[in-house]
């Protein structure tokens, strides 16, 4: 069968199942393993989006297949595939090793398929990744269902003007040219954002279950995850996803939001065939108090089976409960502390209240009958101390104390690892922040990750 | 903190964590047990792997391929439980029949998409980019 798109998802490092790499617990808090085998949920939509106007696209979540079978052969899936041009995913900077290796066998076994590159990470080292003999673009931003179709629509036609194409790094006769990255939408609801209902179709379409399974387990443990908004309302300083990253690296101005309309849509959706809990992606308060209302009244009048998991980025006041529990019979809620200091916090950008009101919060939240609350902590944050870290594990006590003891609260703990995320401020500004920084280029971190334990795969430490 | 301070804070506060939900028995004793296991050997191979290092290549790939089985283990739920994170799944969780009645669906809206692309084939062609 021929393709029009492939997408391939990279182990973080090619070839783990080679490698010794101790990794310890970079992914403990996350559904991935250390081979970071999830894929990120805007291919889907990029593949939904496609596939509106016939085209046939196809996700291959290579990083999940070789964790699934040892024996499983990459080159050999991949030499089989017949498609116009292949699209590489670098969304998290982890999968700078995958990745290249990735584009590099694909080019041997196909050297005149395009090679394009889309992500987070792809985007802020778009410049690095297009010197690679092998990678033909980098499609950048964070909104590129459109502008993929316009490339593939020129290389199906086989016209060059590829600087028509806005956010679009290219070259021709290997020479770069980078076109301005002015191509940022306000709006999703043309969008599926995941898009659930080509991940359902492809299975059918392209008789394959195996290829596009987001992560290694899923099958027994199906959760799902809707996106409420592109770019974010908080300046988290660690977060390569903060309102000043988003500026920084995607030219994004503003929130783009789903309306609460479109995300009930889609969770009428997912109920049909799961009954698995949904992860609404982002705080929903980040919509304005409207748009929250809203989204509760929608909710309320569906027949909700699933369980609802929330996060929430700052203080919540009981009515806010109330209202949610309201509207969701079944709920959960994530929250990310990172410490019990309130100057760091404050700093940080995230829960920038008070412990008491912190408290106030989750006593709040397991009164109106939430089902699990997920708390966690961080180490590696800027301003913290050993002592500090270490620290982190009272205040859980305090607040264990002071919410009765409630079972239903799980506290984590987690380095920030292996590195600083791309475009947030603390990789901008790491002197500011008091960090040192071991890797600066994609190839810096492509190396890092490559390392044989998880202290060496450390991008940065703190400045004493 | 170091990179040695980060690694070490991170295994002191997650040996302090794992105490802290055993005496509230937010976990078992086997539990408690597995992660605290996990974490001893976790810094010992950390040290072992530095030590390694400071080996010749060739020596240290040769030497670390001797201890991938071993750090494998380590590599996943060393500092938490393997259910910790997991959020309840009911056990039917997905109805198989519901799932093929919602992939014939699509399937159905996906042939219209081929016949209206053959009428009309340049339809691709038409996207408009709106700022």
């Amino acid at each position: 069968m021929m393709y029009d798109f492939v997408f391939l998802h990279a182990p973080s490092v090619y070839d783990f199942r080679k490698n010794s790499l101790l990794a310890g617990p970079i992914s403990d808090v996350v559904p991935s393993s250390p081979v970071f085998e999830m894929y990120p949920i805007g291919i889907t939509s990029i593949a939904d989006y496609l596939e509106r106007y016939g085209l046939r696209v196809k996700i291959i979540n290579l990083a999940n297949r070789m964790l699934m079978d040892q024996n499983f052969d990459v080159e050999k899936k991949l030499r089989k595939i017949k498609t116009k041009a292949f699209g590489i995913v670098l969304h998290w900077l982890p999968h700078a090793h995958g990745s290249i290796e990735i584009a590099r066998i694909i080019k041997k076994l196909h050297p005149e398929t395009p090679v394009i590159f889309g992500g987070l990470s792809a985007t802020y080292f778009h410049k690095e990744l297009i010197e690679y003999p092998f990678i033909d673009f980098v499609m950048r931003g964070d909104s590129t269902e459109k502008l993929m179709l316009l490339l593939l629509n020129k290389l199906e036609t086989r016209e060059t003007d590829y600087e028509e194409i806005p956010n679009l790094t290219w070259k021709k006769d290997n020479k770069p040219g980078f076109n301005p990255l002015t191509y940022v939408p306000d709006n999703l609801d043309d969008l599926d954002v995941p898009g659930y209902r080509y991940t359902i179709k492809s299975v059918f379409k392209y008789k394959n279950f195996l290829d596009p399974l987001p992560y290694n387990g899923w099958l027994q443990y199906p959760n799902t995850a809707l996106l409420t908004a592109r770019g974010c309302t908080q300046s988290c300083l660690i977060c390569g996803g903060s309102k000043e990253a988003y500026l920084q690296n995607c030219g994004r101005k503003s929130l783009a939001l789903r309306s609460p309309a479109k995300l009930a849509e889609d969770i009428q959706f997912i109920q049909r065939f799961s009954r698995a809990p949904i992860f609404i992606l982002h705080d929903i308060r980040q919509g304005g108090p409207e748009y929250v209302i809203e989204f509760f009244s929608l909710l309320k009048d569906m027949k909700l089976k699933n369980e609802i998991v929330f996060e929430l980025f700052q203080y919540a006041d009981e009515e806010f409960f109330r209202q949610l529990h309201d509207a969701v019979p079944k709920y959960s809620i994530e929250i990310t502390l990172e410490t019990h200091d309130e100057k760091l916090r404050k700093l940080n950008g995230k829960f920038h209240c008070t412990n008491d009101k912190v408290i106030d919060t989750l006593n709040f939240v397991l009164k109106h009958d939430c089902n699990k609350i997920d708390l966690f902590f961080m180490v590696g944050i800027p301003g913290q101390t050993y002592q500090s870290a270490l620290d982190n594990i009272d205040f859980c006590e305090t607040i264990h104390l002071n919410c009765n003891k409630d079972s239903r609260l799980f506290y984590f703990v987690a380095p920030l690892a292996p590195f600083l995320d791309p475009a947030s401020t603390a990789f901008e500004y790491p002197e500011k922040y008091g960090y040192k920084r071991f890797c600066y280029s994609l190839e810096d971190h492509r190396a890092a990750i490559a390392q044989p334990s998880w202290k060496h795969m450390l991008s940065y430490e703190q400045m004493r | 903190m170091t990179r040695d301070d980060i690694v070490n804070a991170t295994y002191a506060a997650a040996s302090k964590l794992n105490k802290f939900k055993l005496q509230h028995r937010l976990i078992d004793h086997e539990g408690y047990l597995d992660i605290d296991s996990k974490i001893q050997r976790s810094m010992e191979y950390i040290k072992k792997i530095d030590q390694l290092l400071s080996l010749s290549p060739e020596l240290h790939s040769v030497e670390l391929v001797k201890i991938k089985k071993e750090i494998e283990e380590l590599n996943r739920h060393s500092i938490c439980g393997k259910n910790e994170l997991k959020w309840e799944v009911q056990k039917n969780y997905a109805n198989i029949f519901s799932l093929a009645i919602v992939g014939l669906e699509l399937l159905y809206k996906d042939y219209a998409i081929k016949v209206k692309k053959q009428i009309h084939p340049g339809s691709r062609h038409e996207i408009k980019l709106h700022v």
